[in-house]
């Protein structure tokens, strides 16, 4: 990713960079690493809140294995990212290529595309209720209106996973546009006055200057949409609760029941653990991808 | 100056895609937006018709709109008690100016406590060579996977052997821990692409390190620093979680507007209408940040610097 060669004759020190990164370092300790390593070692134990922590080895795992509800919301979780992902990268690049300028207008616009992300989760949940519901929403009204049959937008199994995706894009393309315009406005402006000498046309322009110049904040994107999408929870538990059934149950709510509301605070650990090996296997992943891209230029 | 002008000259190549580009602008901001204006429209309608129709239809009422959900939220709301003996008596509900300067004080430190300590430690990961550091760097966005649901209940245990439950200063780290990991990579991404030339200068004329992080590195990274500034506001804004979590312990006194909003539809039953006034006034100062902040996204701060 950092790909500069820091000669060790000037910069190379010990005491500097404690100091520097002390402050980082004490916070991530107390608040991720030992919460992390507790997580990791709760997974071995049979263990509710208030009882007894029982060490069963691996016997927590072994049990995720035989879950079909586990398998269950793995597939949905994977299923939801396989399309969030994409979509969302494609629609916040897509828009932050249009509002990247630096007109008042243009700044206005961002603002406009920005409103959803400034939306607590609970009223994203009833707005789009009012759009989406079967009875009270808009869409199914106006559907009708033309002599159209309703669809349950929210609450038959395909078209819910269809609506959250949707609904996931919409909330956080704001987010993600944010970043590309900041790359895009990192382009030194010397690049597009030679591409317009060489008369270049707005996509010559966009493949080789935009494309290749924005890939380090396409893998920030594509990172953190990714993480995001795996954690989601909140949007959902708002706009369907998991279901119908169990079609929308998804990999955090799964272990926030299992943990809270069955009290088995070992098994839902499993679940996390399974959850953190899955994401950074994935990071991990794209951050090889882009490093392997960036050697074949 | 000159760039910005060259810049939009290079924009209006052809009025005619000037325009294109605008149209669906247009359109797809008038898609985008209305979802939240059907919030907005909501939030002016009389309770009654909230429950019975559709916000589309609220242009056809005969009832029309009214400032009272904003004026009961502002103000506290109005609760008609009846008791046998005097019929009904108006009772004043919370208002929610004590729940925004809570917010404002959980948040404005939650924000710019993690931008210091992250920028510190992108600087030393970007600049400073020592052994184990990529290691280091890989285990910080490594962490970015450590679902946020994981950490909390871990860390409420040791708040409570520490008091730091229900305190700022206990919700003030725990909004640091868990924005920490993010802030660091996006300000490591950040502070790595800074010209190496400007540092070098910097050490000839005999800078120490914490004169360079201030002077130097601190203002040439404002794009990063602002951009990490919305989204760690936003996120503390908006939390509900961790608030629920680490604050509920104080009481109502330390109620959040989530919170607070939350508590509209829960305990005094489904007060919609007010949650809708109250969602549009907890957007402001997110939306004042928001625009406040997005100027420091224009280019040509770094190029600025390295040519002169």
């Amino acid at each position: 990713m950092n790909k500069k060669k820091i000669p060790k004759s000037s910069f190379h020190q010990v005491k500097a960079p404690m100091l520097f990164l002390l402050p980082n370092m004490l916070i991530f300790f107390i608040f991720i690493i030992i919460p992390a390593v507790s997580g990791l070692r709760m997974s071995l134990y049979e263990w509710s809140i208030l009882g007894e922590h029982d060490y069963s080895g691996l016997l927590n795992f072994i049990n995720l294995v035989k879950d079909h509800s586990f398998w269950n919301s793995l597939g949905n979780t994977i299923r939801y990212v396989f399309f969030v992902v994409p979509l969302l990268t494609a629609s916040s690049l897509f828009i932050a290529l249009l509002v990247s300028g630096q007109e008042k207008s243009v700044g206005l616009f961002r603002g406009f595309y920005y409103l959803p992300t400034m939306l607590s989760f609970i009223i994203v949940g009833i707005s789009w209720r009012w759009i989406l519901g079967d009875q009270i929403g808009i869409v199914n009204y106006l559907l009708t209106s033309i002599g159209g049959k309703s669809v349950r937008w929210l609450t038959s199994p395909a078209m819910a996973t269809a609506s959250l995706i949707f609904i996931t894009v919409w909330a956080q393309t704001g987010f993600y546009m944010v970043m590309f315009v900041g790359g895009l406005q990192a382009i030194p402006e010397t690049l597009f006055e030679a591409a317009r000498i060489d008369g270049a046309n707005v996509f010559q322009i966009f493949r080789k200057i935009k494309f290749p110049m924005i890939r380090p904040t396409m893998l920030v994107v594509v990172v953190l949409a990714t993480i995001n999408a795996f954690k989601a929870f909140e949007l959902i538990f708002v706009l369907t609760k998991g279901g119908p059934g169990t079609a929308t149950k998804f990999l955090v709510q799964s272990i926030y029941q299992v943990a809270f509301e069955e009290d088995r605070m070992g098994y839902a650990s499993s679940m996390a653990v399974v959850l953190m090996v899955i994401i950074g296997f994935l990071t991990f992943i794209q951050f090889k991808l882009n490093k392997k891209d960036y050697a074949n230029e | 100056m000159s760039k910005v002008k060259k810049r939009k000259s290079l924009n209006r190549e052809g009025q005619s895609s000037g325009i294109a580009v605008n149209a669906v602008l247009l359109f797809l901001v008038i898609l985008w937006t209305i979802p939240t204006f059907g919030i907005l429209v909501t939030s002016f309608r009389v309770k009654d018709n909230v429950f019975a129709t559709g916000w589309w239809k609220a242009f056809s009422d005969d009832s029309g709109f009214t400032l009272e959900n904003y004026g009961q939220v502002l103000a506290g709301r109005d609760y008609k008690l009846k008791s046998d003996t005097n019929g009904n008596s108006p009772v004043k509900g919370d208002n929610m100016a004590g729940a925004f300067l809570n917010s404002i004080s959980v948040t404005v430190p939650a924000v710019v406590i993690p931008i210091l300590i992250a920028a510190f430690a992108a600087y030393g990961f970007a600049w400073l060579d020592f052994p184990g550091r990529r290691p280091l760097f890989i285990l910080i966005v490594a962490l970015l996977v450590v679902p946020l649901q994981i950490s909390l209940i871990p860390v409420l245990r040791d708040y409570q052997k520490l008091k730091l439950n229900g305190t700022y200063l206990g919700i003030w780290l725990a909004h640091t821990g868990f924005g920490l990991p993010l802030a660091t990579y996006l300000l490591f991404n950040y502070i790595s692409t800074i010209p190496r030339s400007i540092l070098e200068s910097a050490f000839i004329d005999g800078a120490s390190h914490f004169t360079t992080f201030v002077r130097l590195i601190l203002p040439l990274s404002v794009p990063a620093l602002a951009s990490f500034a919305i989204f760690q506001f936003l996120w503390v804004w908006n939390d509900m979680l961790v608030a629920l979590v680490f604050l509920s312990g104080a009481g109502a006194k330390m109620q959040v507007v989530t919170v607070r909003l939350l508590n509209l539809i829960g305990s005094r039953g489904q007060d919609w209408q007010l949650l809708t006034s109250g969602a549009f006034i907890s957007m402001i100062l997110p939306l004042t940040v928001f625009l406040a902040l997005q100027k420091f996204f224009i280019r040509g701060l770094m190029a600025g610097s390295v040519k002169e």
